[in-house]
C-alpha cells in the first residue's frame, strides 16, 4: 500500500516534470549542435549561396515577397505586351485596308466646312477692322489691308474646293504613323516582358527542389569537397593523418602492454620507483618536450620523418597507457597466471597467449582515445611535421587554410568536415566504449 | 627450447666465459642494429618519389609490426643467455623500452627545458632567472597570465555546471537519454581546429546593413542590435574563446557526472522525496554532496586541459587583441622566431602549474600501495 502510493507519486511527478525537462534537454541539444550543423550544411552549399543567405535559411521556405512581386510584374508586362501587340496588328490591318470612301468623303466634307468657316471668320475680321478704321484708330488701315488679303485667300481656297485624293493621302500617312508608333510600343513592351521573365528565371523559387533539378543544383553541391581534397591537398593530408595516427596508436599500446605486464606480474629491482616515474611522467605536459626532442631529432636525423612523430606520440601517450593497462592486468586472477606457469609457459608466452588477449577491453578503450588524441592533435603535428602540403596532417593543413583562406567558407567548412569524418565515425560506431572509457579515466590529462 | 639446451651449456664454464659476454653484446647489438635499419628504411621511404599508397603501406607495416619484431627478437636473444642472467634481464625486455622512451620523451626534457629556460633567446648565454622575471613583469606576459587565470576559472566552472545540469536532466528523459547525450558529447570527438572553423563561422561578422551569414550576428541584427565582432572586441573575445572550449568539454563532464549520478542509490532519493524534499533540495542536498568526488575529478581533468590549451587560441586569434594564453605564447616564442629561453620558461611554468596534480597522483599511488 505504502509502496504503491510512492510509485503513484513518483509516476505523477514524472509526468509533471517530464515535459519541461524534455523541452530543456531538447533546447540544450539544439544549442550544442547548431554550430556543427551550420558547418555541415554550409559545406554542401554553393559558394554564392553561402555568402548570400545564412545556412539556416535552407530549412524555412525562403522569404518569397521578392519572388511573388516578380511573378506579378511578369504577369502585368505580359498583359501590356499583348495589348500593344493587338493594337499594332489592328493598325497594320487598318493600313492594309486603306482609308474607306466614307472616311474620305467625311474628311472632304469636314475640310469644306472648315474652308467656309475660314471665309466667314475672315469676313468677321474684316468687318472689325473696318469699324476700327471708322473710329480712326492707329494702324487700322494696315489691319484692314491684312484682313482683306486673308479674306481673299480664304475665298480663293473655297472656290478651288477640296481635293479628295490629297485628303486620302493624308489619311494614309496618319495610318502609317499609327502603325509605326504601335509597333514601337509593342516592341518596348516585349523587351520589358523579356527582362522581367529573365529576372524571374534567375530568382530561386522558394520551395523544395527535387534532387537534381536546376534549383537544387543552384543550392547544393559537392564541388567544395572536390576543391578541398584536390586543390587544397586535404586528400594528401588525410592519408598523412592515417599514416601518423595508426602507428601512433599501435606502438604505444604495444610498448605499454609489455611494460604493464612486467609491472603487474614480473619482479625486478626498483619496480616501485620505476612505476612512480610512470605516474610522474603521466602528469608532465608534452609542451616541455618539444624543443629538447626536436634538437635530439636533428642530431639523430629523425627530423620531419613519420617515425619521429610516431615516437613523440608514443612518448606522450605511453604513461597513461601503462597506467590503465596495468590497472586492468593486476585484476586478472593470480590462479590463471599460476596455471600458466605450471604448464611451463615462458613469460613471453604467458603474455602473448594469456594476458594480452584478456586485456583487450582496456586496450580497445585506450586505443579509441589515443586515436582521437593523435588524429585531433595540432601542436605535435605542427612542431614535428609543419604545414607544408606534402607532410602536413589534416589539422595542420586546416589551420593553414584558416590562415590563408579566412573567409572562403565553402573551403573551410568542407575541410573541417573532412577532419571530423573519422572521429565522427569512431564516435558513432563505438559510442558505448567511448562512454565506458571516459568514466574509467582513459583521457589524457 | 632453452630449458633443454641450458643444462648442457652450464657444464662447461669456460665456454660461458668466452661466449657469454659475446652473447650479451649480441643481445644488445641486434636490437640496436635492427632499430637503425628500420629508421634508415624510413628516411629512405620518405625521400623516394615512390607511389604514395605503396610508401604508406610499407610505412604502416614497419610501424605496426616493427615494434613487435623488436620485442620478440630481444626476448629470443635473452633466451640465449645463461639462465640466471636471462632471468634477470628478461623483465627489462618488457619494461625497458617503455622506461627508455619515458625517460627520453618526458623526464630528460624537463631538465633540458629547465636549462634552456635559464638561457637567452638563442640559448647561447646564461641569464639566470631573467626569463622568469620577464614572465611576471612584462605587460604582454601579464595579460597572458591573466587570460590563463580567466580560462582556469571559467572553463571548469561552466563545463562542470553545464555537465551537471545536463546529466541531471537527461537522467529523467527515459529512452532518449543516450541520444541526447550523444548530441552534447559530439564536440568532444572533433579537433580543436575543426571546432575553430565551426565557431569562426558562428562568430562571423559583416558590416552593418549587410546580410549577416554568421549565426550569432544574424540573431543579434534580427532582434535589432548592431553586428558584433566577437573575436576583435577586447573583453568579449576571451569569453568567445572560453565558450568554444566549454562547448567542447561539457560532454566529457556530463558523461562522467552522469555515471556518478547513476550510482546514487534511488532509495536515498526516494526517501528524501518522501520526507517532503522538493527536486531542488534533492539536487543540492543529496545528489551534489554524494557526487562531490566525481565533480572534483572532472573539474581537475578539465583544469589540466585548460592549462595546456593551445589549438583553440592558435586557430581563432593566435593571441591577437589580448587573447594570448601561456601555451600559445610558448609556441610563438619557441617556433615563431621568439625567444627559446622565454618559451622554455613558460613550459616550465606549465609544469609547475600541473605539479600539484602530479604530487597528488604519486601520493594516491603510495596510499594505495600501503
Amino acid at each position: 500500500m505504502f509502496q504503491s502510493q510512492g510509485a503513484v507519486q513518483s509516476r505523477l511527478r514524472k509526468i509533471l516534470t517530464a515535459s519541461p525537462v524534455r523541452i530543456a534537454v531538447l533546447a540544450l541539444c539544439l544549442v550544442w549542435s547548431i554550430p556543427t550543423l551550420g558547418m555541415l550544411i554550409s559545406s554542401f552549399r554553393v559558394t554564392q549561396e553561402i555568402n548570400r543567405t545564412g545556412w539556416w535559411t535552407v530549412f524555412s521556405p525562403r522569404d518569397n515577397t521578392e519572388y511573388r512581386s516578380l511573378v506579378d510584374r511578369v504577369e502585368r508586362s505580359k498583359t501590356f505586351a499583348e495589348r500593344t501587340q493587338d493594337q499594332f496588328v489592328a493598325a497594320q490591318a487598318a493600313l492594309e485596308a486603306g482609308p474607306s470612301e466614307e472616311a474620305v468623303s467625311t474628311a472632304v466634307a469636314e475640310a469644306e466646312a472648315a474652308l467656309s468657316e475660314a471665309v466667314s471668320d475672315a469676313e468677321t475680321d474684316l468687318a472689325e477692322a473696318q469699324a476700327a478704321l471708322d473710329a480712326n484708330e492707329d494702324g487700322a488701315q494696315a489691319r484692314v489691308d491684312e484682313a482683306e488679303a486673308a479674306l481673299d485667300a480664304a475665298q480663293t481656297a473655297l472656290a478651288a474646293g477640296v481635293n479628295a485624293d490629297e485628303i486620302r493621302a493624308q489619311l494614309l500617312d496618319a495610318l502609317r504613323e499609327d502603325v509605326q508608333s504601335t509597333e514601337e510600343r509593342a516592341t518596348n513592351a516585349q523587351t520589358m516582358l523579356e527582362t522581367d521573365r529573365k529576372a524571374l528565371a534567375e530568382t530561386d523559387e522558394p520551395k523544395n527542389f527535387p534532387i537534381g533539378s536546376e534549383g537544387w543544383r543552384r543550392q547544393w553541391t559537392l564541388d567544395n569537397y572536390e576543391k578541398v581534397v584536390n586543390a587544397d591537398r586535404m586528400g594528401d593530408a588525410f592519408l598523412n593523418s592515417l599514416l601518423i595516427t595508426i602507428p601512433s596508436v599501435v606502438i604505444p599500446i604495444t610498448i605499454a602492454a609489455f611494460a604493464a605486464y612486467a609491472f603487474a606480474w614480473l619482479s625486478f629491482p626498483a619496480k616501485d620507483l620505476l612505476f612512480a616515474l610512470v605516474i610522474v611522467a603521466m602528469g608532465v605536459p608534452g609542451h616541455l618536450a618539444l624543443v629538447p626532442i626536436l634538437r635530439l631529432y636533428l642530431r639523430v636525423d629523425l627530423g620531419g620523418t613519420y617515425m619521429g612523430v610516431w615516437l613523440a606520440h608514443t612518448g606522450f601517450g605511453l604513461p597513461l597507457a601503462i597506467y590503465l593497462i596495468y590497472g586492468y592486468m593486476i585484476t586478472i586472477p593470480r590462479e590463471i597466471m599460476e596455471s600458466a606457469h605450471i604448464d611451463g609457459a615462458s613469460a613471453m608466452t604467458a603474455f602473448t597467449r594469456l594476458i594480452l588477449p584478456l586485456s583487450i577491453p582496456v586496450i580497445a578503450a585506450f586505443a579509441i582515445f589515443q586515436f582521437l588524441w593523435v588524429w585531433n592533435d595540432l601542436l605535435i603535428a605542427l612542431v614535428f611535421l609543419g604545414t607544408e602540403a606534402e607532410n602536413a596532417v589534416l589539422t595542420a593543413r586546416l589551420s593553414e587554410l584558416i590562415g590563408s583562406k579566412g573567409q572562403d567558407w565553402e573551403v573551410l567548412t568542407a575541410g573541417a568536415f573532412i577532419t571530423m569524418l573519422v572521429p565522427l565515425i569512431i564516435f558513432f560506431a563505438l559510442q558505448r566504449f567511448f562512454v565506458r572509457g571516459l568514466t574509467a579515466g582513459s583521457v589524457k590529462g | 627450447m632453452s630449458t633443454q639446451t641450458q643444462p648442457v651449456r652450464q657444464k662447461s664454464p669456460g665456454d660461458w666465459l668466452t661466449s657469454g659476454p659475446l652473447r650479451f653484446l649480441v643481445s644488445i647489438g641486434v636490437p640496436v642494429i635492427a632499430f637503425l635499419f628500420l629508421r634508415w628504411s624510413f628516411v629512405l621511404l620518405r625521400d623516394q618519389e615512390a607511389n604514395r599508397i605503396l610508401v604508406a603501406f610499407i610505412a604502416l607495416t614497419i610501424g605496426v609490426f616493427g615494434v613487435w619484431i623488436l620485442y620478440l627478437l630481444t626476448y629470443y636473444l635473452t633466451e640465449q643467455l645463461p639462465e640466471r642472467l636471462g632471468e634477470r634481464v628478461r623483465p627489462f625486455v618488457f619494461v625497458g623500452p617503455a622506461m627508455v622512451i619515458l625517460f627520453i620523451f618526458l623526464l630528460y626534457p624537463i631538465g633540458h627545458t629547465f636549462y634552456l629556460s635559464l638561457m637567452n633567446a638563442d640559448s647561447e648565454e646564461f641569464i639566470g632567472l631573467k626569463n622568469y622575471r620577464t614572465i611576471f613583469t612584462d605587460e604582454q606576459m601579464l595579460i597572458t597570465l591573466r587570460n590563463n587565470g580567466l580560462w582556469l576559472i571559467s572553463v571548469p566552472l561552466f563545463s562542470v555546471s553545464f555537465g551537471l545540469i545536463v546529466a541531471v536532466l537527461v537522467d529523467r528523459i527515459g529512452r532518449w537519454e543516450s541520444t541526447a547525450k550523444a548530441f552534447i558529447f559530439l564536440p568532444m570527438a572533433i579537433s580543436a581546429v575543426g571546432a575553430g572553423v565551426v565557431w569562426k563561422f558562428m562568430y562571423f561578422v559583416r558590416a552593418e546593413g549587410e546580410i549577416q551569414i554568421g549565426f550569432l550576428n544574424a540573431i543579434i541584427t534580427k532582434i535589432g542590435g548592431s553586428p558584433t565582432n566577437f573575436l576583435e572586441t577586447i573583453p568579449l573575445n576571451n569569453l568567445a574563446l572560453i565558450i568554444i572550449m566549454t562547448w567542447m568539454v561539457t560532454g566529457y563532464c556530463m558523461v562522467v557526472i552522469s555515471a556518478g549520478i547513476k550510482n546514487v542509490s534511488t532509495e536515498v532519493l526516494e526517501a528524501a522525496r518522501m520526507d517532503g524534499a522538493n527536486e531542488l533540495q534533492v539536487f543540492f542536498r543529496i545528489i551534489v554532496p554524494i557526487i562531490r568526488p566525481t565533480l572534483i575529478t572532472v573539474g581537475t581533468t578539465v583544469l589540466i586541459w585548460v592549462l595546456k590549451v593551445f589549438d583553440i587560441v592558435y586557430v581563432m586569434t593566435n593571441g591577437r587583441r589580448d587573447t594570448q594564453v601561456v601555451a600559445n605564447q610558448m609556441y610563438t616564442e619557441l617556433f615563431r622566431g621568439g625567444s627559446v629561453g622565454l618559451g622554455s620558461a613558460l613550459a616550465i611554468l606549465l609544469l609547475v602549474a600541473v605539479s600539484p596534480f602530479i604530487v597528488s597522483n604519486v601520493r594516491e599511488l603510495r596510499r594505495r600501495r600501503a
